[in-house]
This record gives C-alpha cells, structure tokens and sequence, in this order.
C-alpha cells in the first residue's frame, strides 16, 4: 500500500504536498558565492527585506529585460543555456572579430566596445536566471564563469548596466577593487579609476565585497571600491554633497571629517552611519554610534547590533 | 557597536577550498550505492590522505545535516553550522569505527552542534528570524517560518523526522538509511508527527 506521506509514492497527499510547498524556501541550498566577510554581513532579518524589495521591482525589471530583444537574432542563435552577446550600437569586438548577430560568448573571451559601440550581454539561461548587461562604449568584458551556480562577468573598464532577474547571489561581476554580487536588482558599475569602481543601485540591492569587508547597497545608493576598513561606505545619491564630500575626506585619512558626516546625517542617511560604525575605530565609534541612536532610535529591547535594529533602519531609507 | 550576533563562519566552498575537499558542482551526479559502498571507499581513501573524495558525502548528506540544524540550531544558524558539522566530520573521521554508519554519525555530531549553538546564543530565539531562502516572496517566508516554528515545537521524536521529510524533500526510507532509524519508526514518527503538526496548525482532517 502506498504511503505518500512516507514513501513519496502513490497518491498524492494534498495536505503533506501543501506543507512540502510552503517550506520548500527553507531547503538547503548549496551557496553560489562565498558570504561577505564577518565584518559587513547582512544580518538574517535585512534579507527579508531585500525580497520584499525584489519581489515589488521583479515586474519593473522584467519590463526593462524585455527592452533589449527587438531584434531578431541571427542564426545560429547561440543556445540559452551559454552568455551571449549583440551589438546595440556601433561594433563592439568579441576576441577582436565584431559581433554580427547574437553570438555565444564563452568564458575568458573580451568583449570591447569602442567610443562609439555598445553591445548587449544575454546570461545564460540556467535554473532561474534571466539577465541583460548592457556594455557601454570604451569597455571591456569578459566571462568569467558560467553554470548554475555563478554567472560571473569580469569589468575592466569602462560601465556595464545590468538589469538581473536571479536567485540572490547567482550573478557576480568582478572590477576593479571590488565584486558586485547581485541580491535581486538593476545597477550600474562604472570603472571610476586605478583599482577603483563605482556602483549605482537602481532597484533591490547589491552586495559590493572586497578583501576586508562588504558593503550593502540599496536601490538609490551608491558605493565604491575598494571596500576595508576605512573605505566602501555607501551613501544615498540624494545625499547632501557636502555630506558626501565629508564622506571622502574621511575614506581619505580625515578622522575630522567623520563628524561632518555625522553632523549632516539625515534619518535616510542611517544607511551611511550603520556602515560607518561597524568599521570606524574605536576611537571614534561612539560619535557615530549616538548619531544613529539619535537619528533612528532602537526598539525597546532592541540593540543597534541587533538584526532587527536594521529591519527598522530601511524604514528610513 | 559589536558584531556579535554574527556568528564568524565561513562559507562551505571556502573551507572546502582550503581543505582541497572536492565539492562537486550541482550538476555532477552523485553516485549513490546501496550497503554503504560509497560511504567505504570514501572514508578510506580520506583517511589515506584524499581528503577531495569526501566530496560526494558532503553532496549526499548535507540536506540531511541541514534538516537536523534547521530542527533543533538557534533560528538562522543553519546554514553556517553545516559546514561546521563537516569540518568536525573531516577531523574526527579516524573515530567513526563503521564506515556505512557515517550517516547516524554525522547526524549525531548535528545534533551536538545544535545544541552548542542554543547554549552560545545569547540572544532570544524569534522564529521569523529564520533564513528562508532569500528570493521567496516575504508572505512566502512568513509562512514558511510559521510552519517550521510549529514542528519545532513538536516532540523531538516527530521534530527533526518532519523538517527531513517536508523541509529537505526526503523521503522515509531516506531518512531511515541517512539517519540511522528503522524505517518502521520513521514511518511512525512520521505519522503521528503529521497528525500533530495538522491540529495544532488547524488543516486537513485534524481541524
């Protein structure tokens, strides 16, 4: 006699087959990309919040993917399951030759775009994800890794808009100072310098990692590499500028200008200090800390440490 | 401020790496032998030094490790404390007198961590703090963490049989082979568990 609830056979249980779909996000899921360093995790609860964010702007960005495919690719298409490529403007180069129609663009080949080229990268469709980069002119790209569990581009220089519709964590673009690890959303990332990137977040989030430590970007925020202990705080693009100015004094070496930013921090720029004081030394810890206890004032009970002081703190944001 | 609700772990990739334990890619099979062939040769090619083979018994059983952490471990600690299941696994390996036991063995050194972890944690235990994998929708997440926050209030008996079946998709004669168990008391557990977990969540027939 079967038993379904036992031996996954026979009829199915209808009530068993309910519970089955309702924990089935608890299941154990293999991570695609190592987890930021201790230093900057994104504590349990923030993640929450982050698939709120993903599931209201999936449809946006759905709409946005659906820009790039006007154009009828030329066969032979390459399969959905490889990275593809296209030129939107001009003639970007792939391994030098330029690209005609949609070609297949494998691990450790450069896409280059010139002053006037931009070109169109397809992910692989494997598993959930669905994604276009759009390659801006004077750049260039590579693959870096593709399969199930990473998609992984390599910037350069020059900028790339990614617009990715994936499980959190599948798709990762190294630059220069830093590895923009994709949480659910649409972003740019613009090599700004030597060993210098810079990350614009237009919906959902990005994780922005270096060696040391990571940073949480949300959408409207922009961040750059490198990421350590001093440098890679975010901060809101409605910021004021003088904040934001202080902000790079800091990164700079200026301890004094730490209480500018302090000093300008509005309620949405908690962003900047809940960065700021995991990473500040000690020495100056508490001014910051008191700003964002000031600013954002915890739950009872609740510590700034806390995940859940952060689950409060997007609130602001 | 303090990071210390952080729990410093790495990722299970990471300590692969330096370990140079092969951890297979999803899409590479995962030989599955009956009278613990695998579980054999394994151990002891680990043990002779190829510390990569133990790869394909990370892949076989780390949904299991999870379902056991996820049953008993402080709410989102799961995911951190596998790979620190198998790092323990990895050291203590010349211990385990039967190979083809591997699988009790490792659940017990599970239920070990679990444990240590509920004694470390300073903090309260909210349910909803649960990781749920992180592109479910939020109404998705909250009610995957009620169900979950419901059968881990179960009697232990029920508890960690229910999460491998509902949460990791195994099915009973897995768990029995996986675990351990007599297959006649998964079943038992499994039914009296459910019967349990449909009352007090109000559904089916138990209403």
């Amino acid at each position: 006699m079967s038993d379904y609830l036992f031996d996954k056979k026979g009829d199915v249980d209808e009530d068993v087959a309910s519970l089955e779909r309702a924990l089935a996000p608890m299941r154990y899921r293999r991570r695609a990309t190592p987890r930021p360093t201790p230093s900057a995790r994104r504590p349990a609860r923030i993640v929450a919040v982050t698939g709120a964010v993903v599931a209201a702007l999936s449809l946006a960005a759905a709409a946005l993917v659906g820009v790039g495919r006007e154009a009828p690719p030329v066969a032979p298409a390459p399969p959905a399951s490889a990275i593809s490529v296209r030129a939107l403007a001009g003639a970007p180069r792939l391994r030098g030759r330029v690209v005609g129609g949609r070609s297949a663009m494998p691990p450790g080949a450069w896409l280059e775009t010139d002053a006037s080229s931009r070109a169109e990268i397809a992910l692989a469709e494997l598993g959930q994800v669905r994604g276009r980069v759009v390659v801006a002119p004077s750049s260039r790209v590579s693959v870096s890794a593709v399969g199930h569990d990473t998609q992984r581009l390599e910037l350069e220089r020059g900028r790339l808009d990614a617009v990715v519709i994936a499980p959190p964590r599948l798709f990762v673009v190294g630059a220069p100072g830093g590895t923009a690890v994709d949480l659910g959303c649409a972003y740019s990332l613009e090599v700004v310098g030597e060993g210098r990137s810079q990350l614009r977040v237009r919906s959902g989030a990005v994780e922005l990692g270096g060696e040391e430590a990571s940073s949480w970007v949300p959408a409207g925020a922009v961040c750059e590499t490198p990421v350590d202990a001093r440098r890679g705080t975010p901060w809101f693009e409605d910021a004021d500028p003088e904040l934001v100015r202080a902000l790079r004094a800091y990164e700079d070496g200026s301890d004094e200008a730490l209480d500018r930013v302090v000093a300008l921090a509005r309620p949405r720029d908690t962003l900047t200090l809940w960065h700021l004081a995991r990473r500040v030394p000690e020495a100056l810890r508490g001014r910051v800390e008191a700003r964002l206890v000031a600013l954002a004032p915890p739950r009872a009970g609740v510590t700034t440490s806390d995940p859940r002081y952060l689950d409060d703190l997007v609130a602001h944001w | 401020m303090t990071d210390d609700t952080q729990v410093q772990l790495r990722p299970v990739a990471e300590v692969a790496r330096e370990r140079a334990v092969e951890v297979p890619s999803s899409s590479e099979a995962v030989p599955l032998r009956d009278g613990g062939d695998l579980e054999r040769d394994v151990v002891a090619r680990v043990l002779a030094g190829d510390r990569r083979a133990f790869g394909p018994l990370f892949e076989r059983y780390a949904p299991m490790v999870h379902g056991i952490l996820l049953a008993r471990a402080p709410a989102g600690d799961a995911d951190d404390l596998v790979q620190d299941v198998f790092e323990t696994a990895l050291t203590e390996l010349a211990t385990l007198r039967e190979p083809a036991a591997i699988g009790g063995w490792l659940a017990q050194i599970a239920r070990r961590r679990a444990i240590d972890a509920r004694r470390r944690t300073k903090r309260t235990e909210p349910v909803d703090e649960q990781m749920a994998e992180e592109s479910c929708t939020p109404s998705q997440r909250v009610e995957a963490n009620r169900i979950l926050a419901t059968i881990r209030e179960l009697p232990e008996a029920y508890r960690e049989t229910l999460v491998l079946r509902l949460v990791e998709g195994m099915s009973g004669p897995q768990i029995a082979e996986q675990v351990g168990l007599e297959p006649g008391s998964v079943r038992v557990n499994l039914h009296r568990g459910m019967k349990l977990l449909k009352e007090r969540l109000g559904i089916g027939d138990e209403r």
